[in-house]
């Protein structure tokens, strides 16, 4: 790049990762900047890797509008379902939590609501935090409509994401980055020319060369710019986060139920359950050095309640990040930045993350700041994913086992240390920089998992309890009222179907 | 209503000083807690306020309404105008005018931060000023004001506001309010202070006439030599003056002259800046300097001879050291104000960390059990947001090209923190923000020192240049109008405080002049 500016992009993988930011760049990009993907070997079909279907987070719709993919026409062609929050079955023995998007209650006097509720529980009130929180009580019920926008109204008090049939959607992603001019170079990648710490091109089966101004490593976990090919070292978080292999099948499932993903604990780490359209994928994350694969899938297999699954796939991604996910010419995003098992529907959403901030920070000149600045945010927002994914089996209650007795004696970072300690205090939820999720996120592992706060906030003792009582009962009804008014989930996509079927 | 049985009740809080600390907490307590513990204030008339703050930052408004405040009846009291930013004179180079503005500039492109589609338009020759496509800076210019409106899609919904009045008016308007909801005020002074056994608490405060008084929580609002936290707790100081050298600072009030402009200004000078702040009735006016280059005489003279109107009362000095104690919050005993720490008002702070630490004393509330955790997280959040606007203060010294005296040489050239640093070479290379969560100033007021300081990105965001230029142009134009004809849509600043909350005494009050 003799003017200092970047006029090609060499992206490398094949995974929806790859897909989001080839299209994200070339639609940033207005075609000025030629964008190559090269393929990995072994990978000259595009699969979305890592899963059989996603799981997202809300952010992800502005994601979607961002580069035009439009959320009907997902909906149609990836089997999309709504998703309104995540159901974390089991991590307390016998019991479930939703974790949802969505708020729980509102802010009365001033106070969070919250700590009114830990001042009725310490009162030796039965307080139920779902039943204030509209997200959770429509997933509760099965129902969903879309929230309306009108800030005052208690449906905007939830938001919502949406599951999607991961090949499918990377083939949308695909579809939308080669109508924007992105390239796939003819062949697999078979090696890759450093000179010094940097990349100087591509090497394809053909023994073609591909060389860019910038070169984009997305290829998973493998990471085969940022890792393999410039030995950028990986901080490895397994000691605390060891499920790093995962089995995963597809059941049908004509009959749609509620608008959730399910993360269930397991024997030797955790199962996933997605619905889609008409099926549902099933995922077992677990230690590989305590169960091996065949007795994995033995254990998926028989939790799959459902006929026909599809048959097994196994793929591994260790938890852990780059020390610098940025060097040289080379920027690596998604899991071959970091990665953190997924309990958190973190994977699109970090991935997604690293995007925008390669883009807000796009180089230029020799990019130096622009590197720092990366390796800075992207370092600090995979830590914090990584402390909440830590957070869940920190606060699991399970009766026995030697994996769940090895989470327990693991301990956590001194970050999540002092953030449970504050909350389990008087519940303050210390956020610090980069989270990737919001504040509501820890509250539900917090109540989800029954760990209340030695005490309210003394601010929250000063109300009559009994106008805090009535305030509450009000909030249910208005909620209770609101679900009511939604359709069942099942019956909101049939609607969308046929919707698109008369517009189409 | 009884108290929870697994802890203790704090019975009493102490407040050690009044001033605009001492009683916007004592308000804060009285209006939090509602009389279930007994709160005390100690202040004695011998011992004047120091009151540096009278111009605030929007999130006062905040404060006023959680209080419950009625705003026409707290501009009329306090003899408020309303401010819409702060107008910096002189500061990158000597007559160079821009303004901070409580508001964003423009509006993003498909992602692209508005600042750097500007700078597009800028490099390829378009002289106009960032400050055309914000509405509060194009509304200042002309005098204009009336609160924003709360459609989203106005540009009228687009600026924040905050306040320009008399501190000591305002501490005695909260004194009304706390006492009025069972603060009991005590005067005198305090001779002794008792401390537990072991020195990590304070017990007791001794008075003058003999009277001994007892709490649970201690709340220093002593001002600069922080009575509880420092002389008895040994908090320990950490000091800035190395990177804010300025130590000293004379004020005096003046008649009005001009229009009541809605933002405060502050000029830079040989050793220091001017601040000017108009009121209802009357200007603040003040000179913060630096002793070692400018004797407090002097500072007086050059601040008389630019008062735009006739004296208020004499000049007052002021001397002060920059930084902030290691721990605000020590045991039973939490520091507020002055006595927690000093940061010159270039930036309209003072006021506002009183109101930081309020906020998080009331979350973070103790119990009898004295959590340390309660303090631990006082003290780290403190400690970041006093952080956060030191080093936004300290951009206002360096980004400079002033060469005139050996004050801008020192200022120019020292070196400054490492958060600083980096922030600042984020910018000057690549146009691009550190973003923090913590800290009262975003985005659109960093870049408004920046640019307005003359530090213009060597390499703007290569994606600006994606967006056509005709596309470029037509939004720059289209947001242009609209900030003029929005601006010129407001009333009159003057004509808008005379309609909606004149202070019925106003212009004869003259001689209120303790707060400055």
């Amino acid at each position: 790049m003799p003017d200092g500016q970047v006029h090609s992009i060499a992206v490398v993988g094949s995974g929806t990762e790859a897909w989001m930011v080839a299209a994200a760049l070339a639609v940033a990009c207005g075609g000025r900047s030629a964008i190559h993907i090269v393929l990995p070997p072994a990978d000259t079909a595009v699969s979305p890797k890592r899963s059989d279907a996603e799981s997202t987070l809300p952010p992800l719709r502005a994601f979607n509008k961002l580069v035009g993919l439009d959320e009907d026409r997902l909906l149609r062609s990836c089997a999309g379902t709504f998703k309104l929050g995540t159901e974390f079955v089991g991590w307390r023995e016998g019991r479930s939590y939703i974790q949802p998007c969505g708020e729980f209650g509102a802010t009365l006097g001033g106070i969070a609501f919250h700590q009114h509720l830990t001042r009725l529980h310490a009162a030796a009130a039965a307080v139920d935090p779902e039943l204030y929180c509209l997200a959770a009580a429509a997933a509760r019920a099965e129902r969903f409509a879309r929230p309306g926008i009108d800030p005052s109204s208690v449906e905007s008090t939830m938001s919502y994401a949406l599951h999607l049939d991961a090949r499918a959607y990377c083939g949308e992603l695909r579809q939308l980055a080669q109508r924007h001019r992105v390239v796939v170079a003819q062949g697999a990648l078979r090696d890759v020319a450093v000179a010094g710490a940097a990349i100087e091109a591509l090497i394809l089966e053909d023994g073609g060369r591909v060389t860019a101004d910038l070169y984009v490593d997305a290829s998973g976990s493998e990471a085969r710019l940022i890792g393999q090919a410039l030995g950028v070292p990986f901080e490895d978080w397994s000691a605390w986060l060891p499920c790093s292999r995962q089995v995963a099948a597809r059941c049908e499932q004509p009959h749609l139920g509620a608008p959730l993903t399910r993360a269930q604990a397991a024997d030797f780490g955790w199962m996933g359950h997605v619905p889609l359209q008409g099926s549902i994928a099933c995922h077992y994350a677990y230690d590989p050095a305590m169960l091996d694969d065949r007795a994995a899938g033995e254990a998926l297999l028989a939790w799959i309640d459902a006929p026909a699954p599809t048959a097994l796939t196994y793929n591994s991604a260790p938890s852990g990040r780059r020390r610098a996910p940025w060097q040289a010419n080379c920027v690596a995003l998604g899991s071959a930045a970091g990665w953190v098992e997924p309990l958190e529907s973190t994977a699109l959403h970090l991935t997604q993350s690293m995007i925008v901030r390669l883009l807000g920070l796009f180089p230029s000149g020799d990019g130096r700041v622009e590197r720092l600045e990366y390796n800075r945010l992207v370092g600090n927002e995979l830590e914090r994913a990584r402390d909440l994914a830590i957070a869940h089996y920190a606060t699991a209650q399970r009766l026995g086992g030697e994996f769940w007795r090895q989470r327990a004696a693991a301990g956590v970072p001194d970050t999540l240390a002092y953030k449970m300690s504050q909350y389990r205090s008087r519940g303050t939820l210390v956020i610090y920089d980069e989270e990737p999720l919001p504040e509501v996120a820890w509250l539900a592992l917090y109540l989800g998992q029954g760990i209340w706060p030695q005490r309210c906030a003394a601010l929250a003792e000063v109300p009559d309890m009994e106008a805090v009582r009535a305030q509450l009962t009000r909030m249910r009804a208005t909620i209770d009222e609101a679900v009511a008014r939604m359709p069942a989930h099942a019956e909101y996509v049939r609607r969308q179907r046929l919707q698109a079927r008369l517009d189409g | 209503m009884r108290a929870s049985p697994r802890h203790g009740p704090i019975g009493t809080v102490v407040i050690v000083g009044g001033g605009t600390a001492g009683w916007m907490t004592a308000a804060a307590l009285a209006w939090g807690f509602r009389g279930r513990m007994a709160v005390r204030l100690i202040e004695s008339e011998q011992i004047g306020t120091v009151g540096v703050g009278e111009a605030t930052i929007p999130h006062i408004r905040g404060f006023n309404e959680r209080l419950g405040l009625d705003e026409r009846d707290f501009v009329a009291r306090t003899r408020a105008t309303f401010k819409l930013g702060i107008e910096f004179r002189g500061w990158g180079r000597p007559g160079d005018s821009y303004v901070h503005p409580f508001g964003a500039y423009g509006s993003a492109i498909g992602g692209i931060a508005f600042h750097h589609l500007w700078l597009r338009r800028r490099l390829a020759g378009d002289p106009t000023p960032i400050g055309d496509y914000s509405l509060p800076i194009v509304a200042a210019s002309l005098n204009r004001f009336s609160p924003p409106v709360s459609d989203r899609r106005s540009l009228l919904s687009t600026f924040s506001y905050a306040y320009q009045f008399d501190a000591g008016l305002y501490a005695a308007y909260l004194r009304e309010y706390a006492e009025r909801r069972g603060v009991v005020r005590t005067e005198g002074k305090i001779v002794h202070v008792e401390a537990s056994p072991e020195g990590d608490a304070v017990r007791a405060v001794k008075l003058a006439d003999g009277q001994v008084i007892r709490g649970d929580l201690f709340i220093d609002c002593s001002g600069f030599r922080g009575l509880l936290i420092e002389q008895t707790l040994g908090a320990g100081y950490e000091d800035w003056s190395h990177w804010l050298p300025c130590d000293s600072a004379v004020a005096i009030p003046c008649e009005t002259a001009g229009p009541w402009t809605p933002y405060t200004r502050a000029t830079a000078d040989a050793y220091g800046w001017r601040w000017r702040i108009p009121l209802q009735h009357r200007v603040g006016n003040g000179y913060v300097f630096c002793s070692r280059f400018l004797q407090a005489d002097a500072a007086t003279d050059v601040l008389l001879r630019n008062l735009e109107g006739r004296p208020v009362g004499e000049p007052r000095v002021l001397r002060f050291v920059t930084g902030k104690r290691r721990r605000q919050w020590i045991g039973n005993c939490v520091a507020i104000g002055l006595a927690s720490g000093f940061l010159e008002p270039l930036e309209s702070t003072s006021i506002h960390l009183i109101q930081l630490a309020i906020t998080h004393l009331l979350e973070l509330f103790p119990d009898g059990r004295w959590d340390p955790l309660d303090a631990a997280e006082f003290n780290r959040v403190m400690d970041i947001e006093y952080e956060r606007v030191r080093d936004f203060l300290i951009l206002h010294y360096h980004a400079t090209e002033r060469a005139d005296t050996a004050f801008w040489d020192h200022c120019r050239t020292m070196p400054v923190p490492d958060s600083l640093a980096y922030s600042l070479e984020l910018f000057r290379e690549r146009g691009a923000l550190a973003a923090y969560r913590e800290g009262c100033f975003l985005e659109p007021s960093w870049i408004a020192v920046y640019l307005g300081q003359r530090i213009v990105p060597r390499r703007p965001d290569p994606l600006a240049d994606a967006i056509p230029t005709e596309h470029l142009t037509a939004h720059l134009q289209a947001l242009r109008r609209g900030v003029q004809e929005a601006a010129r849509s407001m009333p009159d600043h003057r004509a808008f405080i005379e309609r909606y909350c004149r202070a019925p005494t106003a212009g004869a009050a003259a001689g209120s002049a303790s707060g400055a």
